[in-house]
């Protein structure tokens, strides 16, 4: 029997180490990184936002602004404005956000391929949801 | 005999089976260092800025609305007096760009800002003229108010009553500096009661409307 044979030990040896490396190289990779921080920022920015809005006084009858905002579409035209006006002097220069209610939407449209933050918080007339991300 | 040729081999091969397992588990376990002191980090700073910004906090008028004289007095003693301050480690507090307090040195660290409005009050004269009637509006709303009443002689101020209920009253006639509570919710409009020529100089009031400036809270924690 001829010896040129490799040895079925030194085969066995190299399997092993790289079995072993690639499960190495699997702990390497899947660990969350820094996009998840920023997506927890925006996230943290768009309930800081909302918080601010949710507690505004009303500017005619409602129970705040928010809900105002959220009663009909009526009130959402004429809140609506203002409201804009608002969330520019509340929300740092560097964020674009869009506000998302069920009779409408203010704000600029909302980007793809973008990570955005968003809040929501319910009015005693409907829902009122915030998105936030970097300009 | 062929078992005896692979017996280095076989010795061999254990070694290089050893020092790859060595040093993969050295490697799995820098990640995982490296994987929590940020997480411990980032829930610190989560922590912290909720103590800051939540709507019983100390600092706070309402959620997220800080007091800007409160804000003041922040020392470095209180940021360690913080429930979620790490034991070890170093708390940077910036309002606006500008340090509050810090414990410590911090470089580096996790960092995450707040959106916040700073309140703080604007203290306003407001001298009424008296040239359209006895009565004068505030401009801006507030819950507090100060009518110092310095009237020459021949004029007399009886009364002053805010949107028609009587606040002051004396029939011999008012004198001096009378603090008054107002309600921030409705617009503000004093009434003179009074006998003779109302000039200006007779009255000054002395009005405080809240002032709100955006603001970003960032806490910055290295453990």
């Amino acid at each position: 029997m001829p010896r040129a044979q490799a040895s079925i030990t030194a085969i066995e040896a190299t399997l092993a180490v790289l079995l072993v490396l690639s499960v190495t190289f699997a702990f390497s990779l899947g660990l969350p990184g820094e996009d998840a921080e920023a997506k927890a920022q925006l996230d943290t920015y768009a309930a800081d936002g909302i918080t601010l809005l949710v507690n505004e006084p009303p500017r005619h009858g409602d129970q705040t602004r928010l809900a105002e905002l959220t009663a009909s579409e009526d009130s959402f035209d004429r809140e609506g404005a203002a409201l804009e006006e608002r969330v520019d002097r509340i929300l740092p220069s560097n964020l674009l956000y869009r506000i998302e209610t069920e009779h409408g939407s203010l704000g600029h449209p909302l980007p793809s391929g973008v990570s955005t933050g968003e809040a929501t918080v319910l009015t005693t007339n409907g829902e009122v949801t915030l998105a936030v991300w970097y300009a | 005999m062929r078992g005896q040729v692979e017996l280095p081999a076989l010795g061999l091969a254990l070694v290089l089976l050893t020092m790859t397992t060595v040093l993969g588990v050295a490697v799995v376990q820098s990640v995982f260092v490296d994987a929590e002191r940020p997480a411990m980090e980032r829930q610190a700073t989560v922590s912290l800025s909720e103590e800051f910004v939540s709507a019983d906090a100390p600092l706070t008028n309402r959620a997220n609305v800080l007091n800007a004289t409160r804000l003041e007095t922040v020392k470095k003693a209180d940021l360690r007096e913080m429930d979620a301050h790490p034991d070890d480690g170093a708390v940077l507090l910036e309002v606006a760009g500008e340090e509050i307090a810090a414990t410590g040195s911090v470089t580096g660290g996790t960092t995450l800002e707040r959106l916040v409005l700073l309140e703080s009050v604007d203290e306003r004269v407001l001298e009424p003229r008296f040239t359209q009637g006895r009565s004068i509006t505030l401009p801006r709303r507030t819950d507090s108010a100060t009518v110092s009443i310095t009237t020459g002689a021949g004029t007399t101020i009886r009364g002053v009553s805010v949107n028609d209920r009587t606040v002051l009253r004396n029939e011999s006639g008012l004198h001096g500096t009378y603090d008054l509570e107002l309600s921030a919710l409705e617009t503000t409009r004093f009434e003179f009661d009074a006998t003779g020529q109302l000039q200006e100089g007779d009255v000054n009031i002395t009005y405080r409307p809240p002032r709100v400036e955006r603001a970003t809270l960032r806490v910055t924690v290295n453990a």
